[in-house]
């Protein structure tokens, strides 16, 4: 979404000056209230970061910037969404993998299914950031859900090539759970079944065998 | 005239495919241990029933004749033909029961992939597949890679005075020991030995970049057997590209080249004959092919703006250029990259490289360098028999195990193979064209598929069209069996179906 920029307009005249300071006294006041209501309504999870929202030096003044975006969208950008900032959210999957020897960054894979298929990104962010990670996804385990608002670059020249997303802001959406497989010993019947006629089988052809020597 | 299967061959084909079938229950039981071991009850239950119907099925083929006999060359090669699909049938079992694909087709497709070593996935949600699932994955790789026949043959399954014709009807023609069983027990041992080594050196590069013990290992083991086999199956979504090391990058790129050499030659060096190595046909065409590839790869980024810097450039088109010449198909950069940042050039060239492959005798695919320095050979026979005065006689010679003359029958058995494999491009491209898809990414594809290569444009992906499945599916499976066993079953199968003509004095008779 590209934003918005303001315009100005002149008007002449006394009259029109106070007309215009009556009017900005109406809007200070519907600003005030649109501000309170918003405060008083909106998810506490939208000021979770408020003391982490630093200035982006990447981000050019003349820049646009893609701000929601899906992992899926990223896995098929284009140029138009190199150096970006976006925001995506998914699952993390497999491990923290360490970036280089002093540990200070992790690479992590965020993991979205849209429309049955999965996609993925790697994410380069600080080991503070990973730390908020309380689970990893893999088979009877849902990672962690992250919200990752960051630089996207599609040929990452700090990282020889990769495709990648440079975190800036991670939050937490929701926790990871655990889902282990419960054993059911009815569910090894058929299997069990299948192998005894199996072996059966197997059994009187090594007999007939024998016999016809 | 054409030889036809009589009722006989087909039992005794029947009888050696249960054979294979019930040997792949020993394979099946490393997936099951796996899934006991980790806990995974519900992937258990699967590898259970899986093993029992391929108990069932295994047993019920070999009753179709109690005492088959020693298999004939016609027969020898009806079973390697099928055994690579029958197999591949019995293994996409659990893969479908896994719940992690669309439909059994597209379990099917990661069955023949991962038994004929092409490493195209259709897989759904790959970083969530069980411990489980993913031994037998690798355990597929395993078992293709060096060979359903040659696997066989070393645990003496076809008895130990086993003909040369079934070796040689998977591809291979060298022996490195006269006897055929104890060539198939070196090639595992020299295969089980360097992949055991790299298990060893990836598990500690996994655990130092932070990843858990039983992982580490475990993934290490899959990727070593990945990239030995050249195969191309990897544990996670991302391919190699998800583990952002350079060292494990180097280890797989060793491994795959190490995998793509022709298991003579590595018995050349193992008993030290270092010259006969580096004078070898294979060595030399390899050595000039990837020069002259890489050369042309490096231009064609360097014109690009993508890519364009030395770091990336060596990091990431050396991979790849590693793993699509030697048919591997693991990816440090993303599909997206491939088919949209990289130079169209480059692109190209990975798709060739793909095209021509690794050493006959290896675990590669594509035409092999073999037959295209053969062919090379050939052509330098040809110009100077031209510029030769007639009473001359010009000989070419060649170095492969030994001094060899280059003869009629060698070049035409090379150039037969790589016309056959240029056809199936050339028409697997056309089929992907038929489905509406982008003319170069079905050329890339169709490649891919006919030389187990494996590096994807997302052509195959979930929910492919059907029919584009099925023909990748048998492109997968002839390119495996480099089309002469392929199509000479296909011949076999169509003529024993076509009723005989009589002779004019049978007719005689029968009209009396």
């Amino acid at each position: 979404m590209r934003t918005m920029f303001d315009r100005t307009t002149k008007t002449p005249g006394g009259f029109c000056a106070a007309l215009r300071s009556c009017r900005m006294g109406w809007m200070l006041i519907a600003l005030a209230l649109a501000v309170s209501l918003a405060a008083a309504f909106s998810p506490l999870s939208a000021f979770a970061d408020d003391d982490e929202n630093l200035v982006n030096p990447q981000q050019r003044p003349d820049s646009s910037f893609i701000y929601d975006t899906s992992i899926a969208a990223l896995g098929e950008a284009d140029a138009y969404y190199d150096n970006q900032t976006v925001q995506v959210v998914g699952e993390v999957v497999g491990d923290s993998i360490r970036e280089g020897v002093d540990g200070r960054h992790r690479w992590i894979t965020l993991m979205a299914i849209e429309k049955g298929v999965d996609a993925t990104v790697s994410v380069y962010m600080t080991a503070e950031q990973a730390a908020k990670i309380d689970t990893y996804g893999k088979y009877g385990t849902t990672g962690t859900k992250l919200q990752v608002r960051g630089t996207f670059h599609l040929v990452c020249a700090e990282h020889e090539g990769l495709t990648d997303l440079h975190a800036d802001i991670v939050t937490v959406v929701e926790k990871g759970k655990l889902h282990e497989d419960a054993f059911d010993a009815g569910a090894f019947v058929p299997g069990a079944v299948a192998v005894a006629v199996g072996l059966v089988l197997l059994g009187v052809f090594y007999y007939l065998r024998e016999r016809q020597r | 005239m054409w030889q036809r299967f009589s009722l006989y061959d087909i039992r005794v084909i029947g009888h050696y495919l249960g054979v294979l079938v019930l040997f792949s229950t020993i394979a099946l039981l490393v997936p099951l241990l796996t899934a006991i071991a980790c806990g995974e009850w519900v992937p258990a239950t699967h590898y259970l029933l899986t093993i029992g119907i391929a108990l069932i099925l295994g047993s019920g083929l070999r009753f179709l004749r109690i005492e088959p006999g020693r298999l004939g060359r016609q027969q020898a090669l009806a079973v390697t033909g099928f055994a690579w699909i029958v197999l591949a049938v019995v293994a996409s079992i659990p893969l479908f029961m896994s719940g992690h694909y669309a439909n059994y087709l597209d379990a099917l497709f990661d069955g023949v992939s991962g038994i004929t070593t092409t490493g195209a996935s259709v897989i759904l949600d790959l970083d969530h597949l069980s411990y489980a699932d993913n031994m037998w994955r690798f355990m597929m790789h395993l078992l293709g890679g060096f060979g359903l026949i040659v696997v066989a043959l070393s645990f003496g399954l076809f008895g130990k005075r086993a003909g040369a014709s079934l070796y040689s009807s998977e591809g291979r023609s060298e022996h490195v020991v006269p006897n055929v069983v104890q060539t198939s027990q070196f090639i595992a041992k020299i295969g089980m030995g360097l992949i055991i080594m790299a298990t060893a050196i990836l598990s500690v590069v996994c655990l130092f970049i932070g990843m858990e013990p039983l992982r580490a290992v475990l993934q290490s083991l899959w990727l070593a057997i990945s990239g030995f086999t050249t195969g191309g199956f990897a544990p996670m979504s991302q391919s190699v590209m998800y583990y952002h090391s350079l060292p494990l990058e180097i280890v797989l790129m060793l491994l795959m080249l190490l995998g793509s050499i022709n298991f003579v030659l590595h018995s050349e060096l193992w008993k030290g004959h270092v010259a006969v190595f580096f004078r070898d046909l294979e060595i030399r065409t390899m050595v000039l092919w990837l020069a002259v590839m890489t050369c042309v790869f490096a231009a064609s980024l360097s014109a690009s703006l993508n890519f364009s810097d030395l770091p990336a450039m060596l990091r990431r088109g050396v991979f790849m250029i590693v793993s699509a010449f030697s048919t591997t198909g693991f990816q440090n950069i993303t599909t997206n990259q491939l088919t949209g940042a990289l130079s169209s050039g480059a692109f190209l060239v990975v798709a060739i490289l793909m095209a021509v492959g690794g050493s006959g005798g290896s675990t590669s695919g594509g035409v092999k360098f073999s037959r295209m320095g053969i062919i090379a050979k050939s052509i330098v026979a040809t110009i100077k028999e031209a510029l030769a005065p007639d009473s001359a006689r010009v000989v070419v010679a060649y170095n492969h195990v030994g001094r060899r003359m280059i003869t009629p029958e060698v070049v035409k058995e090379a150039m037969t193979v790589f016309t056959l494999y240029a056809l199936t491009y050339v028409v697997g491209a056309l089929v992907g064209i038929a489905h509406g898809y982008d003319a170069t990414q079905a050329v890339f594809e169709s490649i891919s598929m006919a030389s187990n290569g494996g590096v994807s444009s997302a052509l195959a992906s979930p929910g492919m069209p059907a029919t584009l499945e099925v023909f990748y599916i048998v492109q997968m499976w002839a390119g495996r069996l480099e089309f002469v066993t392929l199509l000479a079953l296909v011949v076999e199968i169509f003529v024993s179906f076509k009723p005989r003509r009589r002779a004019p004095h049978e007719r005689e008779r029968a009209a009396r």
